[in-house]
């Protein structure tokens, strides 16, 4: 039986590991090729890194660093930030990531997803939609980090990112992000329900129920980062804890 | 020595790592003559069907492969490399593969189901093999396709996962074998099914 998945996520910044609270109050953490080694042997399915620097020099200190992380896990590894091209999908793909996700220079250019899955094929293509609830029972794209509103509607994007070839969507709700109050039920489920490709929620796991809540909803596989990472969770005991709620997953 | 044949279809480095892991020294090559002289041939890839098997075609090595094969050299075929060895897929049109295995590859139809089918999922044996040593039913494998192989005889089949049909995961005819799933990525899983490929070597 196909399992649910359980995904850290690593923000790297100058070659480190950061996590921030709503994309704000950036704090440093770990080495990446520690901690992508230790997520791998503890039982994480897969592994997401967002490189989350902005300048030309520090995106080749990131794929150096892709590379030693390649080497060290032995589980699927997805590259996010910065993407912008096709040639950056071929760079972190030779780099050793198995998935790359676009976000931003996706709404800008949704051809590069077509482009982009062509090339490469659906599988390694994840669009990773950043969505704040509006005041009209709605939820709008955020670009450059949660900064700017574009005024889309997340589930209708969502909805063309899988036309336009996308083979998973990411979607993490800019309102629960970093808050640890539960992930985006509602945002979850919608698009589960509509949507063909698997989902990853991503944004408010605080506790281990909160994993169980949104996988029982139709989420594919939950995402989180400073539970991990701070060990107020641990893969582990987490696994166990969704198996007794009688959902599938991979236990080691 | 491993050759891992490299024809334009992704990265190939996490399958030479992986083999180091299990002591098998790996190459990244589409020389023919070291394809040739190897121990082995492993055909990894991702992608499209008939942009893999245009590339084999491109770098001419489909004749060296067909005379590898008649001459009793172990091939694995990996995720897409796997398909190829397949009589013909339905992924985008209708193409012609490697036809060492009979069957076709086809896309999952299943209403209601995700497509791809992705993530871990669980082998469960079809006939016993040197292969699936130590593999137990709860052990779990990375799976990422859309499109998956039916063959002519199901007995073709070691282990399948369940998907909505039975999706095989690992199929074997003679010296010709193919993994679905990516044994480089999965785990402790995946290294003890390259370990039985290295024990079936000697």
């Amino acid at each position: 039986m196909l399992t649910k998945r359980i995904i850290p996520c690593l923000d790297v910044d100058h070659g480190r590991v950061v996590k921030g609270k709503k994309f704000q109050n950036i704090q440093d953490v770990a080495n990446p090729v520690e901690l992508g080694r230790y997520y791998s042997e503890q039982g994480a399915d897969e592994l997401v890194f967002y490189d989350i620097t902005a300048t030309y020099e520090d995106r080749d200190i990131f794929i150096n660093i892709v590379e030693k992380v390649a080497e060290a896990i032995r589980i699927p590894f997805t590259i996010g930030g910065g993407i912008s091209k096709v040639e950056d999908f071929r760079k972190v793909l030779m780099a050793g990531a198995d998935k790359v996700s676009v976000n931003s220079a996706a709404v800008m250019n949704p051809q590069l997803i077509k482009e982009a899955a062509l090339k490469f094929g659906a599988q390694c293509v994840v669009l990773s939609i950043d969505a704040k609830r509006n005041n009209h029972g709605s939820w709008d794209v955020y670009v450059k980090g949660g900064r700017e509103n574009t005024g889309i509607d997340a589930i209708e994007w969502a909805q063309r990112g899988q036309n336009l070839g996308a083979g998973e969507i990411c979607i993490n709700s800019i309102d629960t992000d970093g808050v640890k109050k539960g992930y985006d039920l509602e945002l979850n489920k919608k698009l589960s329900d509509l949507l063909t490709i698997p989902i990853i929620a991503s944004g408010g796991a605080g506790k281990m129920q909160d994993f169980s809540d949104v996988l029982k909803v139709g989420a594919d596989a939950a995402l989180a980062a400073s539970v991990f990472h701070y060990k107020e969770i641990l893969i582990s005991d987490l696994k166990n804890y969704l198996h007794n709620e009688s959902i599938p997953v991979r236990r080691v | 020595m491993i050759a891992i044949v490299d024809y334009d279809v992704g990265n190939l480095k996490n399958v030479y790592t992986a083999l180091g892991d299990v002591g098998l020294e790996g190459i990244i090559t589409r020389d023919k003559k070291v394809l040739d002289q190897a121990e082995a041939i492993i055909l990894p890839g991702v992608g499209a069907f008939s942009d893999a098997m245009e590339n084999l075609k491109k770098f001419d090595l489909i004749d060296t492969l067909d005379a590898n094969v008649k001459k009793g050299k172990i091939l694995l075929g990996i995720c897409l490399g796997m398909q190829l060895l397949f009589d013909k897929s339905y992924e985008d049109g209708e193409f012609s593969g490697l036809s060492y295995i009979p069957g076709e590859i086809v896309k999952f139809t299943a209403p209601g189901i995700k497509i791809p089918h992705m993530g871990w999922n669980n082998l469960i044996i079809n006939r016993e093999s040197p292969l699936v040593k130590k593999i137990a039913t709860e052990d779990y494998v990375y799976f990422v396709h859309s499109y998956y192989a039916n063959p002519v005889d199901f007995n073709d089949v070691i282990a399948y996962a369940e998907y909505s049909v039975k999706v095989p995961g690992i199929v074997q005819r003679g010296n010709v074998i193919g993994m679905q799933f990516h044994p480089e990525k999965s785990s402790t899983v995946g290294l003890q099914l390259l370990k039985n490929f290295k024990e079936i070597l000697s």
